[in-house]
This record gives C-alpha cells, structure tokens and sequence, in this order.
C-alpha cells in the first residue's frame, strides 16, 4: 500500500478533526475509489453533526461581497433583477420614472377641465391590468395576436406580450436558454448592448426608451407605435440574457401581429378593472384609497393609493410599510396570501387629491398589491394596511465627548433623548468601531462612532425606523440606522477617512423615517362578475 | 436585533446591512456543509455557497413568506443552485456519492447532529462495515480522536490506525459506490 495514499486520508481526517473541510482531490478525471473515501469521511463527519465549519477569511470575504450587492440593490444599481413595470426607467428613480407610465398628462388636462374627482374617476375607466404586466392605460390599445418564440442553438427567445398604447410600447420578453456563461469568462449581454429595433413594416423606427432586466427576460418600452400600425418588427444581434458569444450573423428577427382590444372586448390579456369606490381612511394625516381592483384566475390585483399625505418639505412621498405588509380578507374571513407578480410594486402618478375639502393635486404613491385569487363565494373585500412608511423632518443635537486620545474599543457615556414625529429615541453610550470590509476591488475601511438607540415608548402609533445625524462635514462622512421588526437599535456615524476627532463631538438630528401605524381598513363588495375572467 | 429569519429578511430587504450581515452569519454554515457534502471539496463547496447567497441577496424582493418559510426558500435556491453547478461544469464529474443523500432536509438533518444522532445514511454505512474498520471510523471521525489516542484505545500503533483508516473509507466508499449502482439499476428498472 502506498504510504502517500495513507496520508491523504490521514490529512483529510485530521482537517475533519480540526473542523476544516478536506482540500479536495480536484473534480476533474476519473472517479477512484481513494477519492471516494475522502469524501466519505466527510460525509460521515456531516451525518455525525461533526462537520467543518467554512474558513473564516472566506466567510467574511463573501460576507462583504454580499453587503456590497445589497447596497448596490438597494440603490437600484444591480443588473440583475427581476423585470418590473418600472424598474427600467433611466434613473429618475421609481416615483418619477412612473409618474412618466401613468396617464399624468391626461389627468391633468381631465383635472383641469373636470375637476378632481371626476379626474381620477376618468383616470381608472382608463386602466386595464395585464397579467405579468401591470396597470395599463387601456385607450386604443393594441396587443400581441399570439405570442411568437425563435429557438436558436439551444437558446429560445419569445415575444409573450405586446402592449401598444396611446403612450408608449411596450414588450415582454423570454429568455430560456441552456446557453449559460462560462464561468467568469462571458457576461450575459444587457439590454443595452443587444442591438435591439422595433420598426414598422414602413421602416419607421421606434426608439427604446426604458428597460428592465432579469434572468428569465426583459420587458423593453418603446415610443409610441403609429395609431394605423397593427404589425411591427423587433430584431436584435443577441437577446439579453444570452452571453454576448451567442452573437450570431444572423440577426434575431421576431414579426409581430397586434390586434386592437380593449377591456370591453373580453380579451384574453386585458382584464378590466373596476373602481371598488371604498372610502378614503385617514390616520395621522395619511389618506388611503383602493384606487381599483382587478381579479383574474390567478391574481386578485389591488391598487392602493396614498391620495393625500402631510406635505413635508423635501421629502419623497410615503409608501406602504415593508414590515408591516397589508393583508386581504373576504367576508368569511378567507384571507388571501400575498403573490408576487411582475406587476406589482410601487407606482408613482399624477392624481386628483381632494381632502380637508381643499382641492389640490398632488403627486401621489400608488402600490399595486397581488394576492391569491379571489374565492367564487366571496362578497366583499377588506385590505388591512397596517403601516406606512414616511420621511420626517427632525431636528435635535447631542454632544460627545471624545476625550484627548479616543481609541477604537472605547466606549463613552450618552444619555439624550431625541424626539422624532412624536416619539421619543433614547440613545444610551457610544463605542468606537473599526470595520475591515473585504471588497471585491480590495478592503474598505471605516470607522464608526455606534450608538445603542431604543425607541422609549415602542407601543406609540409611530415607529422610528431611522435616524440620521450629521455633523461636521469634515468629519462625519454618514449616518447609518439598524432595526428591525420594533424599530431601530443602533444608530451610527462614520468619521471621513477614518479619523477619529478628540474632544466635543457635536452631532445634529437632520432626517428621520418612521412607520405610522393604522390600521387602514378598506372594504368594498365585490362586482357579480368579478373572477369571471 | 430581529430574531426571526422573516424579520431579518424584512429589514434586509429595505437595505439594512446588519440585518442581511445577521441572516447571511446564521446560515452559512449549514450552507456550507449542505454545499460539502454534494461537492465534496472545500474549494467546490465555497464556490456553492457564494453562489446560493449571492442569489438570496438578488431574490430577497421575491421572497415571499406567505409561501413557506425561509429556511426552506433558502435550501430550494441551494437545490437549484446545486443543479445548476453541475450543469454548468459538464467537464467535472457529478459526486455520486450524492446520490446516496437522503432527499435533503435540513432542519431535521441539522437537529439529529445538533443532539448527536447519527444520520441513516451514516449509520447504516457504518454498521455494513467489519467491527475493526467501523471502530478506527468512529474514533477517528465521529469522536474526533488523535491517531495516538485511537491506537491506545484499540491497541494498535499509530501506522496501523493510519492504515486501518484507509482501509475502512476505502470499503466504506466500495459500498457507497455500490449503492449508488444498486439504486441506478432500481430506477432504470
């Protein structure tokens, strides 16, 4: 017996022993039974709940890689994403890009020469719901006769949906293919880079003007399709999604046949919605409306509306709680699991707002929710919003004294109190911290002063979810907040270029979000015909 | 602190770094291990789990908590994740011990080892294999012993254990890779 083999399998137990994982024999080439017994051993130390733990250098390597894809997500940055109505609006950000999608010029004509209320009810008789798609302006609307699909050297690439309205165009695309990038050596081609057109069949160019992008497709959005086209033509040198090595000579040419449609033609793809006419709620000054509703036999589709909320300068509009999700129930007491859809997310738009019996307009968020569809027997709805969440102005200042020579590990008395919408933040002691965040283009450093924070009276209709304090430019470079489901924990600053300043720190509270608490209970029957799509 | 999965996943969502930081802390190790033990190198296995959470991060606006649980969103993305790493590299050859692990359930694969049960699978290699090769396995692997320790508890020297050892994984593969085969012909049938 060859005493290397006998080391191999000593060393490959002694890892076990020391709660590493084997360095592996290499995958590649023929299985042998050696091989096999290293892998055994690990195996029967990962039935016995003895097995290794991961490296920790890897550990935190991919820890800083994974906050680094969440900051880039959270800022709307990362490419890959599931395809939404509006997630492909060039950087004007989701309340802006989709005020651009609603009808917002239209109801302003309509508010000025009707009024708002009548506004806004002629904005809903406007909206269809596309499943996969969203709310969709319904006037002269054109749509897909039947989807088409091209298969191409293992890749197949559909048009499912089309949706030429009177504002823009838009098109659903699939993208399935067995086609994948090598590791680390292809990147999947973007939207952008995928020489996609849409022409007439007069050779009218369509320009593209928004985009989202996901790994099952994209939905593109063009201009306006001229009013007497009822055919187009999209092609692209590579679909999106595929690596840009599937670029063949031949271009990806897809004919695209649209009939007209609208919601009174029992289409198969444009449900009509309805205006469930429940009344506005208010709490806390934010007003609560189910702009309309739309039921089909998979989704029972809501659109809620924040149709008037306190005017706070400077600050973007409300939205529903993200922690506190709205539920739906019927009139048995069935409630109805939330769905996720293509469709679904924030919208931004021009509404009518009437309230305190002041006219005004006002630009209002809007949420398109999906749940379970709607049960044959039930009569009436009731969306329970439990939560909204909004951006407060705030003011207040603490001091603390960083002594003559403030080290990291230091920890230093704080005892103040600031009040937020109402509520009370208590921010009891400091510790100063050093992080090490391993990066993909090397470590990034920062130095941080934390506060622990609680909210002293957590039981009040407000929930601080964030508190932002700035301080001298030259010193703090942010501020950062911690939380969870009973509000916020820690509260932070992060000196610039890691400095750490000695002496009076002064620290100001200049912005703050939090959760107003309702319930809003909104409740409406439901039409004799509805779920009959 | 959020204690619950949902709650850390809710905060993450909204761009909470701590939160994710505390999620992604909670279940690395047992991605870790569940990635291990289909890939069966550190190197594979580390790839694996990079790949699993990089799709939570990307996929948290999906999750939907309505569907089930966490855990189990989390160790379907790792399935998908697991399948898709041998589709991908059709170059390496798939572990066919893998094939020998019960369709995968980890809290209750998780809960035996946290109270120091055995699994079946560990338990019935175990006792298919002669008393002297089991013993050396279990004082090596499943006790964590020295070689010096395990000679003097079964009598031996230090090169015997060594040899022993090897000589039981190697029968302790033999039967693995026969099971795998026994259950390829049940499934051709």
């Amino acid at each position: 017996m060859r005493g290397d083999r006998l080391e191999v399998t000593d060393a490959a137990i002694e890892a076990l022993r020391s709660g590493r994982a084997p360095d592996g024999p290499p995958l590649r080439g023929q299985e042998d039974t050696d091989t096999n017994a290293v892998r055994v051993a690990t195996l029967l130390a990962l039935g016995a709940g003895r097995g290794p733990r991961p490296d920790p250098a890897f550990v935190a390597r991919l820890e800083s890689d994974l906050l680094a894809r969440q900051t880039a997500w959270a800022t709307g940055s990362a490419a890959r994403r599931r395809p939404t109505l509006f997630s492909g609006w060039p950087r004007l950000g989701r309340r802006f890009g989709a005020a651009l999608a609603l009808p917002a010029v239209l109801a302003v004509a309509l508010l000025i020469v009707r009024g708002p209320r009548q506004a806004l009810a002629d904005v809903q008789r406007l909206l269809g719901y596309v499943p996969g798609l969203g709310f969709v302006a319904t006037q002269d609307v054109r749509v897909l006769v039947e989807p088409v699909a091209i298969t191409r050297e293992g890749a197949t690439v559909g048009v499912e949906q089309v949706i030429a309205g009177a504002r823009d165009t838009r098109i659903v695309l699939s993208v399935d293919t067995t086609v994948a990038a090598r590791n680390g050596e292809d990147q999947l081609t973007r939207v952008p880079e995928a020489g996609i057109t849409l022409r007439t069949l007069a050779g009218e160019e369509i320009a593209l003007t928004a985009w989202s992008q996901s790994t099952e497709g994209a939905v593109l959005t063009f201009g306006l399709l001229p009013v007497e086209a009822d055919t187009a033509v999209l092609a692209m040198r590579v679909p999106p999604g595929l690596p840009a090595r599937a670029e063949a000579s031949e271009e990806w040419v897809f004919h695209l046949s649209l009939r007209r449609e609208d919601v009174t033609s029992n289409g198969a793809r444009l449900i009509a919605t309805y205006d469930p006419g429940t009344p506005v709620r208010e709490h806390h000054g934010i007003a609560l409306r189910v702009l309309d509703a739309a039921h089909t036999a998979d989704e029972t589709v809501v659109r809620v509306g924040i149709v008037d909320y306190p005017a706070l300068e400077a600050s973007p509009p409300p939205h529903l709680s993200g922690r506190l999700r709205p539920t739906l129930r019927d009139d048995a007491g069935r409630s109805y699991a939330a769905r996720r859809s293509p469709g679904v997310g924030f919208e931004g738009g021009m509404v009518a707002a009437q309230a305190g019996g002041a006219s005004a307009e006002e630009s209002a968020r809007h949420e398109v929710l999906a749940f379970e569809p709607l049960h044959p027997e039930a009569r009436e709805l009731t969306l329970t919003v439990d939560g909204v969440y909004l951006n407060v102005p705030a003011s207040g200042a603490l001091q603390v004294d960083l002594g003559d020579a403030p080290q990291i590990g230091d920890v230093f008395p704080v005892d103040a109190e600031l009040e937020i919408a109402g509520a009370t933040v208590h921010l009891t002691g400091a510790r100063l911290v050093h992080e090490e965040l391993e990066m993909r283009d090397g470590i990034m450093e920062r130095t941080l002063l934390r506060f622990d924070a609680r909210q002293v009276t957590p039981q009040d209709p407000v929930i601080v979810t964030h508190v932002g304090l700035v301080g001298d430019r030259s010193i703090v470079s942010g501020s950062s907040s911690s939380g969870g489901q009973d509000g916020i924990y820690a509260v932070g600053v992060e000196f610039r270029d890691g400095r750490i300043p000695t002496g009076l720190l002064t620290l100001s509270l200049e912005e703050a979000a939090v959760v107003y608490t309702g319930p809003w209970e909104l409740t409406w029957s439901v039409p004799p015909t509805a779920g009959a799509q | 602190m959020p204690d619950t999965d949902e709650a850390l996943v809710q905060a993450a969502r909204r761009g909470d770094r701590t939160a994710l930081s505390a999620l992604y802390r909670r279940h690395c190790d047992a991605i870790y291990r569940y990635a291990l033990a289909r890939m069966g190198t550190r190197q594979h296995a580390e790839d694996l789990t990079a790949e699993v959470f990089t799709r939570v991060v990307e996929s948290l606006p999906q999750y939907d908590a309505s569907r089930g649980g966490f855990r189990s969103w989390l160790y379907g993305i790792a399935r998908h994740a697991c399948a898709d790493f041998w589709r991908r590299h059709d170059d390496v050859l798939e572990l066919p011990l893998d094939d020998l692990l019960p369709a995968h359930a980890p809290p209750e694969r998780e809960a035996a080892a946290a109270d120091g049960s055995l699994s079946e699978w560990t338990l019935s290699l175990l006792t298919a294999l002669p008393h002297q090769y089991r013993r050396v396995l279990e004082l090596r692997i499943l006790e964590g012993r020295s070689v010096a320790d395990t000679a003097e508890a079964m009598g031996i020297t230090g090169n015997y254990v060594k040899v022993l050892q090897h000589r039981a994984l190697r029968r302790a593969a033999t039967l693995a890779e026969d099971g795998v085969k026994e259950r390829n012909r049940d499934h051709e049938r």
